[in-house]
């Protein structure tokens, strides 16, 4: 559950998702689990230049290696302690 | 060459070219008329090798529709003598060439013209329409013949075709080049059409993300050589060497390297600290948990202070039965992020004598702690609990904390105390112990004979203060916070000429 909840507070965010194969897009992120950004950008675009006329694209989950967030956006402290109490609770 | 007279926005290529490009348009109204059977002898002229190919980059411009124009044009300007064309054709035909050779050039990419520091190339054709191409077309004259880079992937038919061309420089055949030139042109026109559009929308603000700032991550450069597809030589595939569960590095969480057998016996304890400060962890968000509704500490149920007490000696034992390996513990767990963390929020609920306690460990082993803390440079969290604890010192628990900083060590010229001035966290815990250390002494000075602390106290200052003259300015760290009668303290205690030295170091070090 926490995945979740997590992953709906960034959405707006700007991420970057790096993918299995090596690829790595920016973009606000629009749904999760599945990815769904809009108004991406290819971080290396000589070497992906397949990409460069595409605005919103999906991204299917499983091929998801990363995805890199906005620093100030995520409040550490919180997010261990959730995680915390989330491993504690699936233990038991 | 044409296009290197003078600074006129359109020099004779790309006049030719938008002469040509409107030549199209014109054409593509008249498509529908029965010119085609005129020209279908034409067809034989075309090279035949280069038919099939021309349909294949039909596929890739993706608008049969505006081809089929392309088509009709090229038959109707080799064709039709009351065109202007072919005039044009004669008048130019070198410069056209010239332009072939450069449009060539562009051609491995599908998109064209292409500019690799953009993003999103909506932002820089806008601005620079006036005059984009004879730049281009001077700056590519120095780069025949082309050098592609070693991920350009051309399609082998066009890839023959450049080296042929690059084997034998004979002049081309006219049609081809007519052909090749026209469907860029088409191209070049579609492209600027929307880049006008896009530049129009921008205009009317519909299209404000492009100001928005741009999320910044840092990519981490693949320093380690990081392959994540290997090639064996002679085989029809690639293997991925990069799994689900060894990816590419992105973070420092977990040390790589060479394992030998002392770094995984360090890696094991590494771990069961961890684990150690995980199960702490626990008890103190109970705590939180408990403390959440209720006002602020020392007010504690029973409970509560019973589950602090707990999680105190957990943190003082370590578990062991061996009291130096329990301090030793205790420093393990302070040398981690996450154990400095676990203490500077467990800090605020301790009651005051375990607090003290806490702080005098600390101080007393300020200078490893300081070296273990290089990398993360997580001490600072510490700060402000800690200061909080200091006001609770009496003189003979500081001048206790503060005796193994000034001792000169066995073996060693050098005093703990240097290391700690160099270090930002150590400097400002050091400040405040010496600032809460005058405001002691200055408040029972009329109230008790100098005693052996007080003595101690004044040997302790002047030695203190003598290392930081002795400390080059460019070392000496920043304090998180100056405490403002430390100035006072050194006047009081030292010679005119050293508290020179002092202030002109503090000072320039806190201003810093």
């Amino acid at each position: 559950m926490l995945f979740y909840s997590f992953f709906k507070s960034l959405v707006g965010k700007d991420v970057v998702v790096e993918l299995k194969n090596d690829l790595s897009i920016c973009g606000t992120l629009h749904s999760y689990l599945n990815i769904k950004l809009t108004d991406i950008s290819v971080t290396d675009p000589e070497k992906y230049p397949h990409m460069l006329s595409v605005k919103n694209c999906f991204i299917r989950g499983s091929v998801v290696r990363y995805v890199q967030l906005p620093a100030d956006e995520v409040d550490t402290q919180l997010l261990q302690d959730a995680a915390r109490k989330e491993a504690l609770q699936q233990k038991q | 060459m044409n296009c290197l007279e003078g600074p006129g926005k359109t020099c004779g290529p790309l006049a030719s070219e938008e002469e040509l490009v409107s030549a199209c348009q014109l054409e593509k109204e008249e498509e529908n008329e029965g010119e085609e059977e005129e020209e279908e002898e034409d067809e034989e002229d075309l090279d035949p090798d280069l038919d099939p190919d021309l349909e294949e980059e039909e596929n890739d411009l993706g608008d049969p529709a505006v081809l089929g124009a392309v088509h009709n044009t090229q038959r109707a300007l080799l064709s039709s003598p009351g065109v202007k064309a072919p005039g044009m054709l004669g008048m130019s035909l070198a410069s056209l060439h010239f332009l072939w050779q450069t449009l060539d050039y562009l051609s491995p990419i599908p998109f064209w013209p292409t500019f690799p520091s953009t993003s999103s190339p909506a932002q820089h054709f806008g601005p620079r329409l006036p005059s984009p191409d004879p730049t281009l077309f001077c700056s590519l004259l120095t780069s025949w013949p082309p050098r592609f880079s070693h991920l350009t992937q051309l399609h082998p038919r066009h890839q023959r075709i450049l080296q042929q061309q690059q084997h034998s420089q004979t002049p081309r055949e006219p049609h081809f080049l007519l052909t090749t030139l026209l469907r860029k042109c088409q191209w070049w026109e579609y492209y600027q059409k929307l880049e006008k559009k896009q530049a129009d929308e921008e205009l009317l603000g519909r299209r404000n993300r492009v100001e928005s700032l741009k999320l910044v991550t840092p990519y981490i450069p693949k320093a380690e050589a990081y392959e994540s597809v290997v090639r064996i030589e002679g085989s029809l595939g690639q293997v991925a060497v990069s799994t689900c569960f060894s990816p590419r590095r992105a973070i420092d969480a977990v040390p790589h390297g060479t394992q030998e057998q002392d770094i995984e016996a360090a890696s094991s304890q590494r771990l069961r600290v961890l684990y150690r400060i995980e199960k702490m962890f626990l008890q103190l968000l109970e705590i939180e948990e408990g403390w959440k509704y209720r006002p602020p500490p020392p007010c504690f149920s029973e409970q509560q202070s019973n589950q602090v007490e707990k999680l105190f000696q957990t943190l003082k034992t370590q578990e062991q039965n061996n009291l130096e390996e329990a301090a030793d513990g205790f420093l393990q767990v302070l040398s981690v992020r996450k154990g400095k963390a676990l203490v500077a929020r467990l800090l605020p609920f301790l009651p005051q004598d375990q607090a003290v306690t806490i702080l005098l460990a600390i101080t007393h082993h300020l200078p490893l702690l300081v070296r273990r803390d290089v990398a993360d440079q997580a001490l600072q969290m510490l700060f402000k609990p800690l200061g909080k604890c200091i006001s609770h010192l009496t003189l003979h628990e500081l001048l206790q904390g503060l005796q193994g900083l000034t001792l000169l060590p066995p073996g060693s010229s050098e005093r703990p105390v240097t290391v700690v001035l160099q270090n930002q966290f150590g400097i400002s815990l050091l400040y405040a112990l010496l600032s809460h250390g005058e405001q002691l002494v200055s408040l029972h000075s009329s109230l008790e004979e100098p005693n052996s602390d007080h003595t101690a106290w004044t040997d302790m200052v002047v030695l203190i203060a003598w290392e930081i003259a002795q400390m080059p300015t460019a070392s000496l760290a920043e304090p998180l916070a100056f405490p403002s009668n430390l100035l006072p303290l050194f006047c009081h205690h030292v010679d005119k000429q050293l508290v020179q030295q002092l202030e002109a170091r503090m000072e320039f070090a806190w201003i810093y």
